[in-house]
């Protein structure tokens, strides 16, 4: 009797599958987009998927490529390299994708990344950061948009310096992401102190420990990865015992984005040194303008969010290469994309055709109160390129 | 570092508070396993919601004292009305009916809310400030001590009181108790089940939604914080015995303790020891520290 019920709803749950499936139009091209849509990093898959979304708008707006249209198959990565992968295989074999966007970290990414170079599958990584994707996996069909780590460990340390720090403390969420970034500065920190380091496991919900180890350390500076929700509990429960009086902070994972920096509001830490990957109060170029305005109306706010610009350069890319191969087969897109250049809202942003990354640029700057804004943002800042 | 008596001192009371934190909410589970021995695979989710509530609250009546208590509460209420309205018209029909059913229908319970959050309240990130009357520290003599966790390691002890009171010494804990003992005797001698069994998951819930309201000024408000909440929730009444309340008190601060300590030791290798004690405890007492088998409750 037991079994029969499972078996039953089973039948039905596979039904319901079945019948959510949409027809689709017969000569698209087809891309799969692996995003964190649900959970804690949900915000970053929403942002992500909306620079997708305002490119293929755009593209198709104009007839898409050679009169096909493009057409978006986004999966949920549930930040699980196993769910990614299995995403994966889906897109390819039962949907015939032969493109895929994502997923958004570094775990995910080089899972998927895997998957694309068995099956023969362009894969654009659009924002995770592990210098590990084109690095030691590095393989044909890969290609990275984001700045590596390696990258940024050199943009930081230009930071450090720049901030005085003579003995520098590190914090984290223990993954990929910060260990290569940790890495990257210690190698290039030269007279700076390394004071110690003090791992959490990812998505930890008590700082205590670690708050603690922090404040009783030598160092001036803290660099530190938590982000999203991480970043909101660990500032909430350090706030109290006064870690941001006594020390500088130099956060990586893009802090300095909107997202947190809303949610936080008065409680963000005055003069955190952080990173985005994109602000919407540059003023720095038209086309960056231009691409704002749009994605503000698709995201229905004047405060656009740094995610976007990722999944929008990301598509703005296959669609050149699919151009320019003139045709969607996996190979020939992969050659097209070698040494591609296209003309992102922040400059021209080049692939380069051996190392397959784009090193795309990224705002750093100091946060805080600025008089007018509603939410804590980077003043002053520069274009690092 | 442990060796100074000040931070020895501050990690003892972030392990008693944090513990203490997590058992208001584990309470709620605990004590709607023992009388309705229905395992609520949707706590952290009801956990989640009651976070939620609260935010929407604090943001129409502002960052105030007022308006944090009055999220609380709000936060308590909510989710009290939507779990009456779970209980009476799903779980009721599953009591007599294959257990299997009852984790389906929990389990299904997670992800409509986890998507009904999303529909009402976006994927974004959100938080609650600690209220101005709780912010801060306090002088405890030998150091300071921030004022919310002060607060939180006090609450937690009251709550633990009054639920104790509630079902040892009132005329309503007997009747839970009954129930959980003799469902059809006690409707033979004339009490509503039904009531009660709504009554205490209710009550639950609410200790689960109060939870998550209490835990978002040291935490996000954000669509996963379910899934981080329920596991540890799992592991304090496990290891303290499902449907004890002292269980999943003694199991809170086993578990606060672990979490501090543990990550001072042993940093990102932390999540192993908790499973690890788990197992272990489950070894030596495979109905955890102060479970009893359903043999010997009968």
């Amino acid at each position: 009797m037991r079994a029969v019920g499972i078996a039953r709803v089973c039948a039905a749950i596979a039904g319901a599958i079945s019948l959510a499936a949409p027809a689709r139009a017969e000569d698209t091209i087809k891309i799969g987009v692996i995003l964190p849509i649900s959970g804690g990093a949900a915000y970053v898959g929403q942002g992500i998927g909306d620079g997708v979304r305002l490119a293929v708008d755009q593209i198709n707006a104009v007839g898409g490529i050679k009169g096909r249209k493009l057409e978006i198959l986004l999966r949920d990565e549930m930040l699980r390299p196993d769910a990614s992968v299995a995403a994966a295989k889906e897109l390819i074999t039962k949907d015939g994708v032969k493109f895929i966007i994502g997923p958004a970290t570094s775990a995910t990414s080089l899972a998927v990344s895997e998957l694309a170079k068995t099956e023969h599958i362009v894969n654009i990584s659009p924002s995770a950061k592990t210098e590990a994707i084109t690095g030691s996996k590095l393989h044909e069909y890969i290609f990275q948009l984001a700045p590596t780590t390696d990258v940024d460990g050199v943009r930081s340390v230009g930071v450090l310096n720049k901030i005085g720090a003579k003995s520098v403390c590190f914090t984290g969420f223990d993954y990929a992401y910060t260990q290569d970034w940790f890495k990257a500065i210690k190698a290039n920190m030269g007279a700076i102190q390394n004071a110690g380091e003090f791992l959490v496991p990812l998505n930890t919900t008590d700082y205590s420990t670690v708050i603690g180890q922090l404040i009783a350390s030598s160092c001036d500076t803290v660099v530190g990865t938590m982000y999203g929700g991480g970043f909101i509990a660990f500032v909430k429960q350090a706030a109290p015992f006064g870690l941001f009086k006594t020390k500088k902070l130099l956060w990586g994972a893009n802090t300095g984005d909107y997202a947190v920096a809303k949610a936080l509001g008065p409680d963000f830490p005055e003069g955190v040194w952080a990173a985005a990957s994109d602000i919407w109060y540059y003023e720095g170029s038209d086309a960056h303008a231009k691409y704002q305005a749009a994605l503000a109306q698709l995201q229905g706010r004047k405060e656009t969010d740094m995610w976007p610009i990722t999944g929008y350069n990301a598509v703005n890319f296959l669609a050149a290469a699919i151009e320019k191969a003139g045709s969607d087969d996996p190979k020939a897109v992969r050659d097209a994309l070698e040494g591609l250049t296209i003309d992102s809202p922040l400059g021209p942003l080049t692939v380069d055709a051996k190392t397959h990354r784009a090193n795309s640029p990224e705002f750093y700057g100091q946060v805080n109160s600025v008089a007018g804004s509603p939410v804590k943002r980077m003043s002053p800042y520069e274009l690092v390129k | 570092m442990l060796a100074n008596p000040i931070v020895l001192f501050i990690q003892v009371m972030n392990a008693l508070s944090l513990g203490m934190s997590l058992f208001v909410i584990a309470a709620g589970l605990t004590l709607i396993f023992g009388v309705l021995r229905i395992v609520n695979f949707a706590h952290g989710a009801f956990y989640m919601v009651g976070a939620y509530l609260a935010y929407t609250v604090v943001q129409t009546f502002g960052d105030t004292n007022l308006g944090f208590f009055l999220g609380v509460a709000g936060a308590g209420l909510g989710m009290g009305l939507i779990a009456f309205l779970i209980e009476r018209f799903l779980l009721t029909r599953l009591y007599d009916k294959d257990p299997m059913l009852q984790l389906l229908l929990t389990f299904a319970l997670v992800m409509i809310l986890r998507d009904a959050v999303r529909m009402v309240w976006g994927s974004d990130q959100h938080s609650i400030s600690t209220p101005p009357a709780l912010s801060g520290a306090v002088n405890l003599g030998l150091t300071y001590y921030p004022t919310y966790m002060l607060f939180l390691l006090v609450l937690g002890p009251i709550v633990a009181f009054a639920l104790w009171f509630g079902i040892e010494r009132t005329r309503w804990g007997r009747i839970a108790r009954a129930a959980r003992l003799d469902r059809e005797m006690l409707s033979a001698l004339g009490v509503d089940v039904n009531l009660v069994y709504a009554a205490v998951f209710v009550v639950g819930s609410m200790l689960a939604a109060i939870g998550g309201a209490l835990a978002a000024p040291r935490s996000a408000v954000d669509p996963g914080m379910d899934a981080l909440v329920i596991i540890d929730c799992f592991i304090i009444v496990v290891i303290g015995g499902l449907g004890s309340l002292i269980g999943s008190f003694v199991g809170a601060l086993i578990l606060g303790f672990l979490t501090i300590f543990g990550s001072f030791y042993l940093q990102e290798w932390v999540i192993v020891a908790s499973y690890a004690m788990m197992v272990f405890i489950l070894i030596l007492r495979p109905w955890g520290l102060f479970g009893q088998s359903d043999e010997v409750r009968h």
